[in-house]
């Protein structure tokens, strides 16, 4: 019995990390979610543009959270910036309100993922790979994100890459 | 003379080339043979293999199109068969555009035995004015011993100036 429980155990452990297994470099996994404030959004399908993907974390109706950062993406959304944010419901939660695509995670949606550890903000080359990426404490960097946003977006180091 | 003996050499050069393919060719068309069976064989697995796991009896597929949807714009779909396990699908922008440009999404391959079947359809979306909207759809059908294709269709209904859902079987 304890030998079944720390099976289970070693199963849920090694799903998890697998969920947080992104690193620099990667390539993201697509995905596609329901919005709250328009038609469903893939990620596949943006391929060939910089995206920048805002993991909220616990969140019911916080609309002043996003005010910055959606003055921060349209800002950029010259440059092509693509910006998601990604809300997860929880019992009784309001969606924010925001200009920007409020993405709604939902568990029984197959064709999606979570990051975990949230709050987190990514950015995702043009190639589909992961950039960079932010983690914790993202109100208080968010001068910093903004000038690694605009250095990624300047320098468009992709472009010296290569589009795969 | 040179000429001759030149000439008599390469004829008799072709000649055991010929030979020496006719000899060949026996065993080339029976390798031939042998694998033109091997992928009639693989041919024929593969056809029970079909047969087995979906046999015409039970075969069915579920279809979504769209014609005209000057009202209405779907965001989902939610196919519920028999109250059975619900199938979901999320629309957008670009599939939208591409069924509004007459594209035919195959959506689910089913099992469904012979008899009758109540299938409900929820299409959700916006309509012409951006609100939210929801097309709803339940019917009963009937599946034969022949394989059984549904088109769930969105299609406008100018007079009321709206969308409406149509479920149809062939």
């Amino acid at each position: 019995m304890v030998f079944r429980i720390w099976a289970l155990f070693l199963i849920m452990f090694s799903a998890s990390s697998n969920a947080q297994a992104l690193e620099l470099g990667d390539s993201i996994p697509d995905f596609v979610m329901a919005s709250e404030n328009g038609a469903p959004k893939r990620l596949s399908e943006h391929v060939g543009k910089p995206v920048m993907l805002i993991w909220l974390d616990d969140c019911d109706g916080c609309a002043e959270r996003l005010i910055q950062w959606q003055y921060l993406a349209e800002s950029r959304a010259v440059d092509g910036l693509v910006t998601w944010v990604i809300w997860q419901p929880e019992e009784g939660y309001q969606a924010p309100w925001s200009r920007l695509p409020i993405l709604r995670y939902e568990s029984t949606n197959k064709e999606s993922w979570l990051f975990r550890p949230n709050p987190a903000v990514m950015l995702i080359s043009p190639n589909g790979t992961l950039d960079h990426i932010f983690l914790q404490d993202l109100d208080e960097r968010r001068s910093e994100i903004a000038g690694v946003l605009n250095d990624w977006l300047q320098k468009k180091q992709w472009l010296q890459e290569g589009i795969k | 003379m040179r000429l001759l003996y030149s000439m008599l050499l390469i004829v008799t050069s072709m000649s055991v080339y010929a030979e020496k393919s006719e000899e060949i060719s026996p065993v080339s068309q029976k390798a031939f043979s042998v694998k033109q069976s091997v992928l009639q064989l693989n041919r024929d697995l593969y056809q029970l293999e079909e047969d087995l796991l979906s046999p015409a009896t039970t075969q069915a597929s579920l279809f979504f199109s769209l014609t005209g949807n000057e009202f209405f714009e779907p965001y989902s779909i939610n196919v519920v068969i028999d109250n059975k396990s619900p199938i979901h699908y999320l629309y957008t922008e670009r599939q939208v555009s591409a069924l509004r440009q007459g594209a035919i999404q195959p959506l689910k391959d089913l099992n469904l035995g012979p008899g009758a079947h109540t299938i409900k359809a929820v299409v959700k979306g916006i309509d012409n004015n951006g609100k939210s909207r929801e097309l709803v759809m339940e019917k009963e059908i009937e599946k034969n011993d022949q394989p059984l294709y549904i088109e769930l269709n969105i299609r406008d209904k100018k007079e009321m100036q709206r969308a409406e859902l149509i479920i149809s079987q062939w």
